[in-house]
């Protein structure tokens, strides 16, 4: 018995022997299962460009783009790889860990700065791109700069506007709405929201029939919109959300508790939707909405369907009669990795890019933006009559602040208006938001 | 020559057991090695990291990692320069969530179990039915609760509400209501699976101990909680201890709903945002490490009330 628990023993050590080596044999398949470094594998006039997939149209338009270059450079090769849009970002940053990296990415200006800060992404004014300045929409250069160097180059652009039923207008106004009427000052927009409620009165009109002047982009889901919307009225009553530096927060003013007190008042008046409606104003239930282009197609369906709806557009309303029309800027750019090897090449195919006419148009239209240059945007697509008021809106843009902290900053400060809306935060919060805004900044800092 | 034949058989039975043995860890290989690398191997990297001040910068720019002991005092030290109350406070929600959960799952799937056992018929179906909700996917669910508990008058909600004659409630966007109507959809989709283990472990056992003692009382719940509760110990704690870690590593319904907006961000969903959103991997780990110790600890207490019985379940 002795001699067989021996034997049952050394089995055991066997078989434990064996399973280590086994793991760690499995673990190395593993291992060198991963697929390998594309830049060791690629040739020398190779470079990997990520691009958003998902819209066909879209992902032809890039693929003409580089079937065209790569037919003008013989020998260059330009791999574009679509990646999912809802993670592109997080996947970038993901990639450029490990050495799986691409040489050029298609990213929300938002980030361009963060990522020159980081150095994780090459200063292209060493490549000789910022020579190219002159051929873009000027207010499109500013967001990819950081501390006075270019880190990107402008690709498709959108700004929102503000959008307007004419139908509902007329049915309060009691006879035709027109341009005329509409409002150039906070005082005159207050006076319509005062018309809407009395029609509502009048006409007895509560809960799902009711209503409203606009509908302020508060509640969950509404995050991205409910910041861009405060940003745009904070620049309208001459605030920002950061110095310019993107050093310091610079909320809690005097022009962003305006911007504050206006969004309220829209909600004790009853003048807005508690929550972000678009189906309330795609259901002529909301007259003004400030909206993006790329709501043009919808709209001009919507339009033709319903005798209820007859959208109108125009540039967004300034707070005084002849004041600031600024809106936030929606803008991807194309930004070259810091850890390429090929930036020259990556350099001279964005240029491509984001500069040839034909591409510009291929890509934006199809997506209903707008292209970045000033010879695309001339172009006939974007002389109507909708298009020329985001067109001329695209000259008073703000962007929103590229620090380390918008996301943070974008869901605080979405909070914020959500918070205005529904009455659960008053104007004075503004003071806690930029105590914890800046404890968030000076912890990134630290770092 | 008769001696040796037993000898042999012997032999023969211990090298085709080594065999079988062989062929049964070689299947596990595969499984084993894949969770060295990414469980075993990560844990440590992960407690190493909590140690350093690696970043998403520092990765992608090859610059110099420090060992540093700035993420734990950031944490723990009140007097710290940028000592982390927002961990402290997703600790709090998510210590609320697995509380109402591990509790409101428990006595529902409890409650099911032991009443379907009651039915004379029907017992299937019912299981069934019941279990019907766990089939529902996470982001499905989280979508409904978008829809039943969104903040305008069309809400389900707020249309019944509204019917009570009261006036609509920002359900998701007040930090009174927000976790509260997060936590409805997973209550109801979260006792299916436990409601199954509490009934077959009431099915297991036997009869003759309730009848036994109905002799003494004629109360059911006396005898539900003196007979059949002390005799479902294991599942009891079993699923106690699933739910708490369940509850602790929580993450989707706050992630797909308010983004952790509105007083609702747990514990997990503020890792994955220091990691992911901010880059700051070493002191995201830190918390992790942190919050892994906490389930540790609920685990062993868990141990050890239920002592030896939990062996005899494993």
């Amino acid at each position: 018995m002795p001699q067989s628990g021996e034997t049952e023993k050394n089995m055991k050590r066997k078989i434990a022997l064996i399973m280590s080596i086994l793991m760690i044999i499995s673990s190395c398949v593993l291992l060198t299962a991963c697929p390998p470094n594309p830049d060791s594998g690629n040739g020398e006039n190779t470079i990997t460009v990520w691009w958003p997939g998902g819209s066909t149209v879209t992902e032809a338009a890039i693929k003409a783009a580089k079937a065209q270059y790569e037919a003008d450079h013989p020998g260059v090769t330009i791999n574009i790889e679509f990646q999912s849009t809802a993670d592109f970002y997080s996947s970038y940053t993901m990639a450029l860990m490990g050495k799986n990296f691409p040489d050029v990415a298609y990213v929300d200006h938002v980030f361009v700065q963060r990522l020159a800060f980081d150095g994780l992404i090459a200063d292209q004014s060493a490549l000789g791109l910022n020579s190219l300045k002159d051929l873009y929409i000027d207010s499109l250069w500013e967001p990819n700069l950081w501390n006075g160097k270019l880190y990107a180059l402008p690709m498709s652009a959108n700004i929102l506007a503000r959008t307007y039923n004419k139908a509902l207008l007329s049915k309060v106004y009691g006879r035709e709405f027109t341009e005329d009427d509409l409002p150039e000052s906070w005082d005159e927009y207050l006076a319509i929201g005062a018309k809407i409620d009395e029609y509502n009165k009048a006409n007895n009109l509560t809960g799902n029939e009711k209503l409203y002047l606009t509908t302020v982009p508060a509640g969950t889901g509404a995050e991205s919109m409910g910041a861009m919307f405060f940003l745009a009225y904070s620049a309208r009553s001459g605030g920002a959300l950061m110095n310019s530096d993107l050093s310091e927060m610079t909320l809690a003013t005097e022009a962003n508790k305006s911007a504050a007190e206006k969004i309220k008042q829209l909600a004790d008046l009853g003048y807005t939707t508690t929550t972000f409606s678009e189906s309330k104003f795609e259901t002529g239930k909301v007259a003004f909405i400030e909206m993006g282009p790329w709501k043009l197609t919808d709209y001009g369906r919507i339009d033709a369907a319903s005798d209820d709806i007859d959208y109108g557009y125009t540039t967004v309303m300034p707070f005084e009669e002849g004041g600031d029309i600024s809106s936030t800027l929606g803008l991807y750019s194309l930004v070259i990795t810091q850890k390429s090897t090929k930036k020259e090449l990556a350099a001279d195919f964005i240029k491509y890019v984001t500069t040839d006419k034909t591409v510009q148009l291929a890509h934006n239209t199809v997506q209903n933006l707008m292209p970045t240059t000033k010879e695309a945007i001339s172009d006939e697509f974007y002389t109507t009559e909708e298009w020329t008021v985001f067109v001329n809106q695209l000259s008073y843009a703000v962007a929103r602040p590229g620090s380390a902290a918008w996301p943070s900053i974008q869901q605080y400060v979405a909070e914020f208006v959500t918070g205005l809306t529904n009455g659960t935060r008053d104007v004075e919060y503004i003071h806690s938001l930029q105590a914890a805004l800046t404890e968030k900044l000076e912890d990134l800092e630290d770092e | 020559m008769r001696f040796s034949e037993p000898k042999r058989a012997k032999k023969s039975r211990g090298k085709s057991k080594l065999k079988n043995d062989l062929k049964a860890y070689s299947i596990l290989g595969f499984p084993l090695a894949w969770w060295t690398l990414f469980f075993v191997v990560a844990f440590f990297s992960a407690l190493i990291f909590s140690f350093t001040n690696v970043s998403l910068k520092s990765l992608a720019t090859g610059s110099e990692i420090k060992f540093t002991l700035d993420n734990y005092k950031n944490l723990f030290n009140l007097d710290a320069k940028n000592f982390d109350g927002e961990f402290w406070d997703s600790l709090g929600v998510t210590i609320i969530w697995t509380l109402v959960m591990s509790l409101g799952n428990n006595i529902m799937g409890l409650l099911c179990a032991f009443l379907i056992n009651q039915l004379r018929r029907g017992k299937r179906f019912f299981l069934g039915l019941l279990f019907w909700p766990s089939l529902v996917s996470g982001v499905v669910g989280s979508d409904v609760t978008k829809l039943v508990f969104g903040s305008d008058n069309n809400s389900l909600a707020n249309k019944l509400i509204m019917a009570l004659g009261h006036e609509p409630i920002q359900w998701l966007t007040d930090e009174q209501t927000a976790l509260i109507s997060l936590m409805v959809m997973p209550f109801f989709l979260g006792f299916c699976t436990k409601m199954l283990i509490y009934y077959s472990s009431i099915i297991a056992i036997p009869n003759s101990y309730k009848e036994a003692a109905v002799l003494e009382t004629s109360s059911r719940f006396t005898v539900f909680l003196k007979v059949t509760l002390p005799l479902m110990k294991n599942a009891l704690i079993l699923n106690l201890l699933l739910s708490i870690i369940d509850g602790f590593k929580i993450l989707g319904p706050m992630q797909l709903v308010t983004n952790g907006g509105y007083g609702t961000e747990s514990s997990m969903l503020y890792i994955y945002k220091t990691a992911f959103e901010d880059g700051k991997f070493g002191r995201a780990c830190a918390y992790a490490t942190v919050l892994f110790g906490i389930i540790l600890i609920f685990t062993l207490i868990q141990r050890k009330i239920s002592g030896e019985e939990v062996d005899d379940l494993e």
